[in-house]
């Protein structure tokens, strides 16, 4: 007797959920048809940004190389002789079969150039097409971060400003005059 | 810095109790304790400045912090070096240096390995100083050193380094205040010794090397502990590469024999290893061309044709010439190779250029082949001789030794060199000399015997000399009794006076050091020249007083090595004569044969016997002797005249450009082994890098010929050929951090002042008969560069960029007399050949002479007369006579 009361509970529940389910929005999502909402700070595919100016961000200071605990990065930093004094990473390669995404290049990276975004798409046939070389990386915007430019705090002079003329700068230094 | 003397003091720091010699400063005793004293402008090697003002220590009873790299200790002294007083000064002081280090530590090569990195780290420094930042204007600095000044924290150890240690004084500071920059003189780059110290010191990222920019992190970098292979001194080096790639070398201060200290060559000088035209393939001349093969075939060829020659010829058909480059363990293998392989005794090596007359003379005298004294006495002597050395330029870490006697151990320097005492954008040790005899590099031996002279004639003999070996000071005293002074005023056109001042100053010294150089070392008087160095020493009872001693200077990084592992015709192993029997018996037992009997030929000898066609076969490694000989030795006809000629090279040089096999050896950065520098110091070289393509160490190449000759010399590791070597000279190279000299063999000394010394006492000392020189000539004199050694050097991409070609250097004299200006083109003409050349004026050279860098002279060496010591078989080819005139 008490067993059977027991049944028809669990039935009645049972049944209760099935029909308040069925009248529910579904949460399966149709894709690829469908896109999914990724929020901003999702740790995606990796980019390089470029800063305010359109010149690539990253200064190849080796950080994110450092940082990275699966070793997925390497770089070579080198001299632009077009933009003279510009530190630039000459190649800049990324083996996105061993990344994990776990966002510690970013972390590292002191000028902002180095960005994880909210994309998972990067399927392949081949594993080697998994390695991104810069070109690949290199995007045209400035990414999370629209305002910041390294060489404009840096104190070194580039193509297109002199020495004095960043932010927080003085004019150079005088050194044939007496005046502090 | 205050002289630490034996008095003890005991001081606390941070509640421990440290005792240390009165005087110590507060920065050091806390170093002792493991306390570290965050500082930027205290240096171990400097004086206390006390600029940067970050290592404020608070003492008890001192009512404010006091500077702890300029406070001495004082016997109870109570420092507290963690407090939060002293914390918040070290915080201020930091915020105040932040307040204008620019934020480009991305960018900057220092990042990694950065004393106010890691201070920001260590306190989490901010700045509160939101208002601009000073910058500096940036200018070309140098080819090699590259300076962003903005990131200077004017601590001024760059300048103090290039004043106190180096003596140049190429830098200086510019300006007041915070807005004090470093700057070289003059409105053209940078232009000294570049002996890299500025970059090394630099605790920040103002000063950096050009050559290894923006190329790596200090993290990615493996690092060697290794030799450098540029010069005798012996200076140890960290080559730090990534990969294959060489990408730079410092030195740690307090590392081997050189105290972190390294010149132009041992810093900017190791690309030449990772040169592109480096061999990297076996070769083999087919149909009159050399052609690439594999080793098996290369190294069966060689085998082949040796058993050939050998059937036909005989052992003693065979010669072997090796360079003063390659370790101990290939010296050794080479000489075991071809006195037991071969069977020949015809061995030579570049110490035979000028080492061997060193050698010899002390063998002869005290009984030695090595130095009597070490380094650290020459810190410690009173009187320093230096002759014929050109230090700054030859050894220049040994310099540095000499330097710091003089200039921080008061010591006296009496110099005999053609220096002319100027300053210049080198160190020139005729400024730091008391008593300076200018002489021409050929009249060396004049000023010698001049000391000697006042020496016997102001009796300042030792005074039982005279009583135990009266024959001898007879014999000296007669023999320079011939020498008038006028005439040897007339010589070297200096005062009487001069000589009788500076001998009283020799004699009246308690330690006094001579070293030989280069200079004196290969030129015609090289060997009566030691001789008389040695009989000034014994003369003044000087030659076995304890700091006392005579040294010369290797040139080559393992001359002296090469000397020791008998790599020379006339030495057995250990520096023995190879005439002595119980020796070649003890040997021959070691090595289970027999030892060549024949009278062995020296390399001059060798060339010769080729010419004539006795000798058929060269085994020549890492030697040039078509390019570094004179043309009247006609090394090219000799060696093309040869049945088999084997070279092993780096390069494919005018010698390997003749030979029949070329085998491709490896560098010294590439290799294990030992070198043996100067003082007699057996110090480790390890590889930083593989070897390159497919080239291999020396004496993996002699160990597979010995296999293929059937008299198999089989080692694992050339550790293996070092315990051989041990096995046969007892306690050779301990590796220990500092040598241990042996003394002066009192019964060689007896001999020598018995019966020793007449065999060459009437030429030594004879009367000077003078030869004019016509006007309208120049002495020309092959020089050594302070930027390259050998030829090696000449391939490395840095040096290159310092000095490119070789420029004749003349006075400011003769540049007027013959109308010539910096970079004019002259033509050499002598007897013997004639060069054109571009020259540069340099007031250090003395009027009347004409220095040419050996490093690029393949056409000079023409210019030269070879004459060849009867007696050492040193062939001398130093200076000439030639005309100059200058053409379009």
């Amino acid at each position: 007797m008490m067993n059977t009361w027991i049944y028809a509970r669990n039935l009645v529940v049972g049944l209760w959920i099935v029909f308040k389910r069925t009248f529910t929005k579904p949460v399966t999502v149709q894709y690829p048809e469908e896109q999914p909402y990724l929020p901003p700070r999702w740790r995606g595919r990796i980019v390089l940004t470029r800063d305010p100016d359109g010149e690539e961000r990253c200064v190849a200071c080796y950080l994110c190389s450092a940082a990275c605990p699966v070793d997925c990065i390497s770089l070579q930093a080198a001299d632009n002789p077009e933009a003279h004094e510009r530190r630039y990473p000459e190649f800049f390669r990324i083996n996105f079969s061993r990344c994990i995404y776990c966002g510690m290049c970013e972390e590292a990276c002191p000028t902002n150039a180095i960005q994880l975004i909210p994309d998972f798409e990067q399927s392949e046939y081949a594993r080697r097409n998994l390695v991104y070389e810069k070109e690949d990386l290199l995007i045209s915007g400035t990414g999370k971060y629209h305002d910041y430019n390294f060489y404009r705090m840096a104190g070194v002079r580039t193509r297109d400003k002199d020495k004095g003329e960043g932010e927080h700068e003085l004019p150079p230094v005088d050194v044939k005059s007496l005046m502090p | 810095m205050t002289t630490p003397t034996a008095q003890m003091v005991r001081i606390m720091i941070d509640g421990m109790t440290v005792n240390v010699p009165k005087g110590t400063l507060v920065i050091e005793a806390a170093r002792r304790v493991g306390v570290m004293i965050p500082h930027f402008c205290y240096h171990p090697k400097l004086k206390p400045d006390a600029n940067c003002r970050m290592c404020l220590v608070e003492i008890e009873k001192v009512p404010k912090l006091q500077t702890a790299c300029s406070t001495p200790v004082d016997e109870g002294m109570n420092v507290r070096t963690a407090t939060t007083v002293v914390n918040d000064a070290h915080k201020s002081v930091l915020e105040f240096i932040l307040a204008n280090h620019p934020l480009d530590c991305p960018v900057c090569d220092q990042g990694g390995k950065c004393d106010l990195q890691d201070f920001s780290h260590q306190y989490t420094a901010t700045s509160r100083f939101t208002e601009t930042k000073r910058v500096f204007q940036k200018e070309y600095f140098s080819p090699l050193i590259e300076t962003q000044m903005n990131r200077c924290v004017q601590c001024l150890r760059c300048v103090r380094y290039c004043d106190e240690v180096m003596d140049v004084k190429a830098l200086a500071p510019v300006g007041r205040g915070t807005m004090t920059e470093i700057k070289h003189f003059g409105f053209h780059p940078l232009d000294c010794e570049f002996c890299g110290g500025c970059v090394q010191i630099c605790p920040v990222g103002a000063i950096t090397s050009r050559l290894s920019m923006y190329e790596y992190r200090p993290w990615m970098l493996k690092r060697a502990e290794t030799i450098c292979g540029y010069c005798g001194d012996g200076c140890q080096m960290t080559v730090q590469t990534k990969g294959q790639e060489l990408i730079e070398v410092n030195s740690a201060h307090g590392a081997g024999r050189n105290n972190g200290d390294l010149c132009a060559r041992g810093f900017f000088g190791f690309h030449a290893a990772s040169h592109p035209q480096r061999l990297t393939h076996p070769l083999i001349r087919r149909h009159g061309a050399l052609v690439q093969v594999t080793w098996e075939e290369a190294l069966e060829y060689v085998a082949d044709r040796v058993n050939e020659i050998k059937a036909a010829h005989g052992g003693p058909s065979f010669g072997g010439l090796i360079s003063g480059r390659c370790t101990n363990e290939e010296l050794y293998l080479f000489q075991k190779f071809l006195r037991m392989a071969i069977g020949t005794n015809h061995i030579d090596s570049s110490a035979r250029y000028g080492h061997v007359n060193g050698l010899q003379a002390m063998q002869l005298v005290q009984g030695t082949h090595r130095w009597t004294v070490t380094f650290e006495d020459i810190l410690d002597a009173d009187v320093l001789i230096l002759v014929g050395t050109n230090i700054t330029e030859t050894n220049p870490i040994t310099g540095l030794k000499v330097k710091e006697a003089v200039k921080k151990r008061q010591a006296t320097l009496i110099t005999i060199e053609s220096l002319e005492p100027v300053v210049d954008t080198m160190s020139n040790i005729a400024n730091l000399s008391h008593h300076h005899f200018r002489i021409p590099t050929s009249d060396t031996h004049h000023a010698i015997v001049g000391l000697v002279k006042a020496v016997l004639e102001q009796n300042l003999t030792q005074p039982d000399l005279a009583q135990r070996h009266p024959t001898y000071v007879n014999a000296m005293t007669s023999a320079l009794q011939q020498i008038s002074w006028q005439d040897l005023q007339a010589a070297t056109g200096i005062e009487p006076d001069a000589f009788v001042r500076a001998a009283k100053v020799a004699a009246g010294a308690r330690r006094v050091v001579i070293m030989a150089g280069q200079l004196l070392l290969r030129s015609e008087q090289g060997y009566s020249g030691c001789l008389t160095l040695l009989d000034l020493l014994l003369l003044t009872g000087k030659l076995d007083a304890p700091g006392c001693g005579f040294a010369p200077l290797a040139e080559e990084n393992n001359d002296q090595g090469a000397i020791e592992m008998g790599t020379v015709t006339e030495l057995l192993p250990g520096a023995q004569p190879i005439t002595n029997d119980t020796e070649r018996e003890r040997i021959a037992k070691q090595w289970k044969g027999e030892l060549p009997t024949d009278k062995g030929a020296s390399l001059i000898e060798m060339l010769e016997r080729a010419r004539v066609g006795s000798l058929k076969a060269m085994f020549i490694v890492g030697e040039n002797p078509v390019g570094s000989l004179p043309a009247v030795i006609h090394a090219e006809a000799s060696l093309r005249n040869l049945d088999l000629l084997v070279c092993q090279e780096l390069f494919l040089t005018e010698t390997a450009a003749l030979a029949h096999v070329v085998l491709p050896a490896a560098s010294s950065l590439e290799k294990h082994g030992t070198f043996t520098n100067t003082e007699g110091h057996v110090q480790a070289v390890r590889p930083a890098i593989e070897p390159v393509g497919d080239s291999r160490p020396d004496w993996e190449i002699f160990s597979a010929l010995s296999i293929l000759l059937n008299s198999p010399m089989e080692y694992a590791e050339s550790k293996e050929i070092l315990k051989e070597i041990r096995s046969l000279i007892p306690g050779y190279s301990s590796l220990g951090p500092t040598p241990l000299p042996p003394k002066v063999d009192h019964s060689a000394v007896d001999r020598y002042l018995t019966d020793g010394y007449q065999r060459d006492l009437a030429s030594r000392y004879h009367p000077i008969s003078r030869a004019s020189r016509p006007d309208g000539t120049v002495r020309l004199e092959l020089a050594q560069s302070l930027f390259h050694s050998g030829k090696l050097s000449t391939r490395s991409k840095g040096l290159l960029q310092v000095e490119g070609s070789g420029r004749l250097r003349i006075s400011p004299s003769d540049a007027a007399r013959f109308a010539l200006s910096d970079g004019d083109r002259v033509r050499l003409s002598s007897t013997s050949g004639e060069m054109t050349t571009e020259v540069k004026i340099m007031e250090r050279v003395p009027q009347g002479t004409a220095w040419f860098p050996s490093h690029f002279g393949q056409a000079a060496v023409q210019l030269f007369e070879c004459a060849i010591d009867p007696i050492t078989h040193v062939p001398s080819f130093r200076t000439a006579t030639v005309s100059m005139m200058k053409v379009a």
